[in-house]
């Protein structure tokens, strides 16, 4: 159980990593999830993927309980 | 036995979800690269990016939300029945939760909220301009 936890703490943290790097170094061409979010954003299909991503993750979090991601 | 059922358990709760989430960012960055590149292409690399689609008034607004909410709620859906009967491992009361729980969050929290952040951002911009200050440049700029 522990090494789940430190499996998805590490994914976040590449995450965080890579939009806080992105942010530093605009003008080094490196994406940014927030670039890349608000041009997926500019389609109707995109924000209906985003969205239900987002529900996806909500309904895991908050309603059936984060434990769900980590059962196994 | 249980070692086969910990691997099942560990495809569906964790492999699945880092793969899919995986698929889902690479998409989003090779969509940009291009966009990016078609951009260079007409000469203007650096010019941003704008979200248009709702009339600037707050009917349109929640018009877009909704249908937004709408879509979304509908390819949630979507996944949850394919996760449903193409992995298995779970019961009925799964698509009834995930049914339930996705009106609640995204009809009764998203839009809702969305709605009320910009009811902040427009008072704020309205004081900002009372007080002479120019408004922050808006993803859609106004329509006559």
């Amino acid at each position: 159980m522990e090494i789940g936890y430190l499996i998805w703490a590490l994914l976040f943290g590449a995450l965080f990593a890579w939009e806080g790097i992105g942010l530093a170094h605009q003008h080094d061409r490196w994406p940014t999830f927030s670039d890349a979010i608000r041009l997926v954003m500019r389609h109707a299909p995109g924000r209906w993927v985003l969205f239900a991503l987002w529900l996806w993750l909500g309904w895991h979090f908050f309603v059936r309980g984060w434990r769900f991601f980590l059962r196994a | 036995m249980g070692t086969a059922a910990a691997d099942s358990g560990l495809l569906r709760h964790d492999v699945i979800p880092v793969v899919s989430g995986y698929l889902v960012v690479m998409s989003m960055f090779v969509a940009h690269r291009r966009h990016r590149r078609r951009r260079a292409a007409r000469g203007r690399p650096d010019e941003p990016i704008t979200i248009r689609g709702w009339r600037p008034t707050w009917a349109g607004l929640t018009r877009y939300l909704l249908a937004t909410a709408l879509g979304g709620y509908v390819a949630f859906i979507a996944v949850i029945l394919l996760y449903y009967f193409a992995l298995g491992g779970e019961t009925f009361t799964f698509i009834r939760d995930a049914l339930t729980g996705g009106v609640w969050l995204g009809f009764g929290i998203a839009v809702p909220g969305l709605l009320f952040l910009a009811w902040v951002g427009e008072r704020t911009s309205q004081r900002r301009t009372r007080r002479g200050q120019s408004p922050p440049i808006p993803d859609e700029p106004p329509r006559s």
